[in-house]
């Protein structure tokens, strides 16, 4: 009888530790950093030649390039999640070839250039899983200055025959061009 | 008169000029995009990887309200949501065999539909072309009174054995199943 109620009280309590796993998945809130997607379409209703899935942080009246993304150190483009850049055909980046494909973006902020990054290695957190030996870009972007803005952004520029990408945030300005005549 | 006409072409230069050498930068969405993994641990490859705009609920009810019942919904907000499954895998009990999709559905009160089509890097649910299905299936809803959500969510949970996607929004969930070791995917 003991037993019985013993072995009762262990299967109501398994049970009860059970339930409890089974509801908990974990529902995040929103980020503070949310993510955005940009696209390159030659016209509105083209398929798209170029998508950035990329997270936004804000400036929050920091000291940037002190604080948030020092000279010379790499930089996932963006928060949370690395950035990732789709080539939907062949393109030239910055001076070199690139393979339709999705990598990820990195950055190493200077004052004048920047040494932006294509690796192959995806669907990576920040810039903890950056391994050179992935690398398919390294290219050189110059750095202007123009209005500042609070939030980091991305954007494309078409100019010519070729586009801009552009990062912004502050008052910096760097600027990828990118072909596709290829 | 003449002074109008200068301060006119000095304007549309100026415009001209603003225009030739500024990209546009998005604002900040409303309901930004957020992004799901579901890795079997946390330094393995993911096997799932959800991108949805995460819209907030106004004041009142959400599913038969403001997304009504019985329409086509990009489940999300903007950019319609994209799923990409990194090996083959039974999806709802649907087999889908590895790559990128857009994730529609249809909300119902009772259950919802769950549509996986390929014509992905669309806006909305307007480019919806059912020529282009992959997949669909239904899902009864259940309702969860004791986490309701402000913000419509996507998480991946596991009950025992069982993986599930799920769809949650206020008390809203829509549990989808996924399996990546059914029999089933050795036979093709």
């Amino acid at each position: 009888m003991k037993k019985t109620l013993l072995f009762s009280c262990l299967i109501t309590l398994v049970t009860l530790i059970c339930a409890e796993t089974a509801k908990a998945q974990d529902f995040k809130g929103l980020d503070e950093s949310p993510h955005d997607i940009v696209y390159f379409r030659t016209n509105k209703i083209a398929p798209p030649s170029i998508k950035v899935l990329y997270g936004r942080p804000m400036k929050n009246g920091r000291d940037l390039f002190e604080e948030v993304i020092p000279y010379g150190q790499i930089w996932r483009v963006g928060a949370n999640e690395a950035t990732e850049v789709v080539f939907y055909k062949d393109v030239v980046f910055g001076g070199s070839e690139v393979k339709a494909g999705t990598y990820v973006l990195y950055a190493i902020p200077n004052e004048k250039e920047w040494t932006l990054i294509l690796s192959s290695k995806t669907d990576v957190w920040g810039t903890y899983e950056y391994d050179e030996k992935y690398d398919v870009a390294r290219v050189q972007a110059k750095v202007s200055r123009a209005e500042f803005i609070e939030a980091f952004s991305i954007a494309f520029k078409e100019k010519g025959k070729q586009v801009n990408m552009v990062l912004g945030w502050d008052t910096a300005r760097i600027t990828a061009p990118i072909r596709f005549d290829i | 008169m003449k002074n109008i006409a200068i301060t006119c072409a000095i304007l549309c230069a100026l415009l001209f000029q603003s225009n030739a050498f500024s990209q546009r930068f998005d604002q900040l969405d409303e309901a930004p995009v957020d992004i799901a993994y579901l890795r079997p641990n946390q330094k393995s490859e993911p096997l799932v990887k959800v991108v949805y705009g995460r819209p907030s609920a106004e004041e009142g009810k959400v599913f038969g309200d403001l997304i009504p019942y019985g329409e086509l919904w990009r489940t999300g907000a903007n950019e319609a949501t994209e799923i990409t499954f990194y090996k083959d895998m039974m999806f709802g009990n649907k087999l889908v065999k590895q790559g990128t999709y857009v994730m529609h559905t249809i909300p119902g009160k009772k259950e919802w539909t769950i549509i996986l089509n390929s014509n992905t890097d669309t806006w909305g649910a307007f480019f919806y072309n059912p020529e282009k299905d992959v997949a669909r299936f239904k899902i009864k809803v259940k309702k969860d009174v004791t986490e309701p959500l402000d913000v419509f969510s996507i998480a991946f949970k596991k009950d025992f054995k069982d993986s599930y996607m799920v769809l949650a929004w206020e008390e809203t969930r829509v549990d989808i199943p996924l399996d990546d070791t059914s029999p089933m995917l050795a036979k093709i």
